[in-house]
């Protein structure tokens, strides 16, 4: 607060978060965030990591039907299996393409949000937030409206006689699972990378342009730089729910749109087999857990704290 | 209560963050009524120590009374004192009326009292037509002006101030600052005022406290603090300093009454703040711009060491030169454009002192 | 500066009339693209579910053209179906219940973590937030497999608290955000004019958290009423809404009701989200809040 007049010295702001003052008992300075904090961990600590830690056990058990629980490295190593690991190369693959594809949407769209829409930025934001609102099964679903056999799509391009007979890669494939993944998680992807254009001055927009830099290059050493953090944001937020999805493959994948997630929930609900399941989900776990350590890697963990 | 002999005292006061000392052992007493600043630059302890008063921090070491009676560890709300934000911290959701009447409610003051306070402290700060906006739409300084009200209308002790008038432009922090002083005379109330301004300083106080690297170097009126500066840090934080290096002459009463320059040049001076001085010690003049003058030879009946002007600066009332000593060193002269005579940049010249002004400090921080 | 170097461009270089010609047809150019691109999102956003409602009234049970004539019959037929009600009011059930749990869980935990200092600070942030990025996934399978080692019977009881779980630290996320955009001395200023500490949280730190409490709520309610994969999971034979869609999706025959109840319910959601944010953005003017600060801030 005092930043602007005076440079920050040891006598300013000694303590912004804290409220300690005289007379304050210490024991109440000690025992209060705890009394604020119990319930809050303790829900976590049961609910969460027990959770997971049951997951973990599992994994390094023998968890079948007909499983008698004594340990196993045999779950992560029937987790290997070729049919599983295609599936992962498969998730892989369309997890990547719906990142690629959602950033180019998102990028430019909190863009223009953040600087170009004017009075239209706030209604602009609503409709993203509502559309997230809805059901996210009735969003997938209706997608088959758009891609079905007799959907708009096709429709309109016998219409046309652009072709005579339906095109059948466009639902139950990858690429309608990749398609309503990236509308999906649309707004989850503006909403990072419009918080982190906010930052931008504006007037360090127009220095740029004035000072004669062009689109490409006012976006290239401005606009970028400054936005980094949000865009590894964006791609934890996005890209860990996107590889751990079920929903979409399961509504609009058909057979060569599996993922893992799929696979995974089969041998949970379908074939009981708890170990190798969650062998597989620790896997999963460790794929989101790469991904996170990157970014944070790449960023200044407090920023992306603020910027989440 | 008004019996005390200050409103504020502080008694040895020493406040460390960690391995940080940021009040280091201070000594102050306020009396009643005074306008008293609290000046230095940032990082010298001024704010912690106003954030003691106000009770956001409690010493480590050391006394602090509150109209004569102990208050280390009195709580903030029991405080007969209130703080006057730098950002003003107006409560948002309130609007002017509701947020100077947030004091008298907690102190649970009958509704009408209330509304008779803050209407009257709004009145003060001339405010009144405004009572039902709300923050977010008045300009800096009216959110100063009702920030002002919000803590007068608690009638404290004692109001603090923490550089109020930092966000404001300098046309208003001039306006504001004439403001705070007639508003100050006319509660009555005594005010402790922090401040890297020095000018600020002077302008309001009737007394201040020079402070760095959180101790106190010098406390008194600012003539005093102005003519007859502690230490070379004060002489050179309060207005323009030209210090020449020195050596004891003569000495009266412990005190220096005549002492000689590097280049031989001998002097006398009137005042003196360093206490056992022997004839031989090193000591340090200080001479203010305004009490030098300029003459194209050496003059006779003062005074004086020879120069080159380097610099000529026109600034509307004044003009200031700075002359670069053949002895080494510059000194700065400051004379009204009224003067006939010009020097110009490259002029040999003698730059003399009226010993009348001149002030002996200290070279033990040399 | 910038409209400097524009009228510069546009009027002072000799030739000036081509000159402008061009720099107008590029500008209409580029600000038709721009609508275009945000034409296509809003599609991408909410065509399907618009063309799906149009669906809904098509008297055929093919989900496609050709458009067969007008009908009410799906919203009949659904209407009727009661395990359509029985699981909405599950659904119901369970987001009125998570939703205020979630606010107080969010609420203490922000205040801790932004209003003290402690030791464990940093590790407890980082716990508090650890659920954000595990996979929903892996939380429905660990809580199924938890519940049933731990002896709890699945039901709304066993949705609800993995609902919590997941939920809540998204809401210490935002109202942190919210407590370290307020001017610390706000607080510091209650308590100096006199309002002890339980009088400062609830006349000036609660307030002023109002609005995204209420935009936290918004969001956990919608959350928790819309969930599926988790409550996939943790629901044994219980129903909730979304469960119903997808094994009703299954099932060809019923996939016209499925239309209409989706195109009721999304009506419904649209109405009570853009009323419930207009409210919002009303009582945030009038703390001199901005909404995109919640937006920007989460």
């Amino acid at each position: 607060m005092n930043g602007s007049v005076t440079p920050p010295g040891i006598d300013e702001e000694p303590l912004a978060l804290e409220t300690t003052y005289a007379g304050k008992p210490r024991r109440q300075r000690r025992l209060a965030p705890l009394l604020y904090l119990a319930g809050p961990v303790g829900v976590l600590a049961v609910f969460f990591a027990g959770p997971l830690g049951i997951l973990a056990v599992y994994s390094f058990q023998e968890r079948s039907r007909t499983g008698d629980g004594s340990w196993t490295l045999l779950n992560y190593m029937a987790a290997l299996q070729p049919r599983y690991v295609e599936t992962a190369l498969d998730t892989l693959i369309i997890a990547v393409i719906s990142m690629a594809v959602l950033l180019a949407i998102a990028y430019p769209l909190a863009y223009l949000i953040a600087f170009k829409v004017g009075r239209w930025e706030v209604p602009l934001l609503l409709a993203l937030a509502l559309s997230d609102e809805l059901n996210p099964l009735i969003r997938i679903y209706a997608w088959r409206t758009i891609l079905g056999r007799n959907g708009v799509v096709n429709t309109i391009l016998q219409q046309l006689n652009l072709i005579d007979e339906p095109l059948d890669w466009l639902i139950f494939t990858k690429f309608s699972v990749v398609v309503v993944l990236t509308a999906s998680w649309l707004p989850y992807a503006v909403i990072p990378l419009y918080a982190a254009m906010k930052t931008i001055d504006r007037r360090v927009l127009e220095a740029a342009r004035d000072l004669g830099a062009g689109w490409w290059t006012t976006f290239q050493k401005v606009v970028f730089p400054l936005t980094a953090a949000g865009f590894l944001a964006t791609i934890v937020i996005v890209f860990i729910p996107i590889i751990s999805d079920f929903a979409a493959p399961a509504l609009v994948g058909g057979k060569s749109g599996r993922m893992l997630a799929s696979v995974i929930e089969d041998l949970f609900l379908g074939r009981g087999q708890w170990g190798i399941g969650s062998a597989l989900t620790f896997v999963l776990l460790a794929a989101s857990g790469f991904v996170v350590w990157l970014s944070y890697k790449i960023t200044d963990i407090s920023k992306l704290d603020t910027s989440r | 209560m008004n019996d005390a002999p200050y409103a504020l005292e502080l008694r040895k006061v020493t406040k460390r963050f960690g391995d940080i000392v940021a009040v280091d052992g201070i000594d102050l007493q306020v009396p009643q009524g005074e306008f008293f600043s609290l000046l230095g630059p940032s990082g010298c302890g001024k704010t912690t120590t106003l954030r003691m008063i106000a009770g956001f921090e409690e010493p480590t070491e050391g006394t602090l009374l509150l109209a004569g009676k102990e208050g280390n560890e009195i709580p903030p709300f029991r405080r007969n004192t209130n703080l006057v934000f730098q950002s003003y911290a107006l409560f948002p959701h309130m609007t002017v009326f509701e947020n100077v009447a947030f004091g008298p409610r907690r102190a649970r003051l009958p509704e009408p009292e209330v509304r008779e306070r803050v209407m009257a402290a709004l009145e003060t700060v001339r405010m009144a037509g405004l009572a039902e906006r709300l923050p977010r739409s008045l300009s800096g300084g009216q959110r100063q002006r009702v920030a002002l009200a919000r803590a007068l209308v608690n009638r404290p002790a004692v109001l603090l101030l923490d550089e109020p008038l930092g966000a404001l432009d300098l046309k208003l922090r001039k306006e504001m600052q004439l403001e705070l002083k007639r508003i100050q005379r006319e509660v009555g109330i005594c005010f402790v005022y922090v401040t890297h301004d020095q000018e600020e300083a002077m302008t309001m106080s009737d007394r201040l406290a020079v402070m760095n690297e959180g101790r106190i170097e010098q406390i008194g009126t600012p003539e005093e603090v102005y003519h007859r500066p502690a230490t070379r840090f004060v002489a050179e934080f309060i207005g323009e300093a030209n210090i020449l290096e020195a050596t004891v002459d003569r000495v009266e009463d412990g005190s220096p009454v005549q002492v000689s320059i590097e280049d031989g040049t001998t002097t006398t001076v009137a005042s003196c703040n360093e206490a056992d001085c022997e004839v031989g010690s090193r000591v340090l003049v200080v001479l203010r711009p305004e009490h030098l003058q300029l003459h194209r030879s050496r003059p006779e009946d003062l005074p004086a060491t020879e120069g080159r002007v380097a610099e000529v600066i026109f600034q509307g009332s004044v003009i200031r030169f700075v002359v670069e000593r053949l002895a080494g060193g510059t000194l700065t002269v400051l004379d009204t454009t009224a003067t006939p005579h010009r020097a110009a940049p490259g002029d040999g010249v003698w730059v003399s002192w009226l010993p009348e002004w001149a002030h002996v400090v200290s070279s033990s921080d040399l | 500066m910038a409209s400097i170097s524009t009228i510069h461009a546009g009027t002072g270089t000799p030739g000036p009339r081509v000159f402008h010609l061009g720099s107008t047809l590029r500008r209409r150019l580029a600000t038709t693209l721009r609508s275009a691109f945000l034409l296509f999102v809003g599609f991408v956003l909410f065509g399907p579910v618009i063309i799906l409602a149009a669906f809904s009234l098509n008297d055929s049970i093919i989900l496609g053209f050709p458009f067969k004539g007008v009908t009410l019959s799906w919203y009949v037929e659904a209407v009727n179906e009661p395990d359509i009600w029985s699981s909405l009011r599950a659904s119901l059930q369970v987001a009125v219940i998570v939703t205020p749990i979630c606010l107080l869980l969010g609420l203490t935990s922000a205040i801790a973590l932004t209003r003290f200092r402690f030791r464990l600070r940093g590790p407890v942030t980082a716990f508090v937030a650890l659920p954000l990025v595990i996979p929903w996934l892996i939380i429905g399978v660990g809580s199924l497999l938890f519940f049933s080692a731990t002896g709890m019977k699945l039901s709304l009881l066993t949705v609800g608290i993995s609902h919590v779980v997941i939920a809540f630290p998204l809401v210490t996320v935002l109202l942190s955000a919210q407590l370290y955009r307020l001017d610390p001395h706000l607080h510091e200023a209650a308590l100096d004019l006199g309002a002890t500490e339980p009088e400062t949280i609830r006349l000036v730190v609660l307030p002023l958290l109002v609005p995204t409490l209420a935009a936290s709520a918004i969001f956990v309610f919608s959350w928790s009423f819309n969930n599926f994969i988790v409550s996939f999971f943790t629901a044994g034979f219980e129903n909730t809404f979304p469960i119903w869609v997808f094994s009703t999706l299954r099932r060809a025959r019923d996939l016209p009701m499925v239309n209409a109840i989706s195109t009721l319910i999304s009506a419904v959601q649209v109405t009570v989200v853009m009323a419930a944010w207009q409210v919002l953005r009303r009582a945030m003017d009038k703390r001199g809040q901005d909404i995109r600060e919640i937006v920007a801030g989460s």
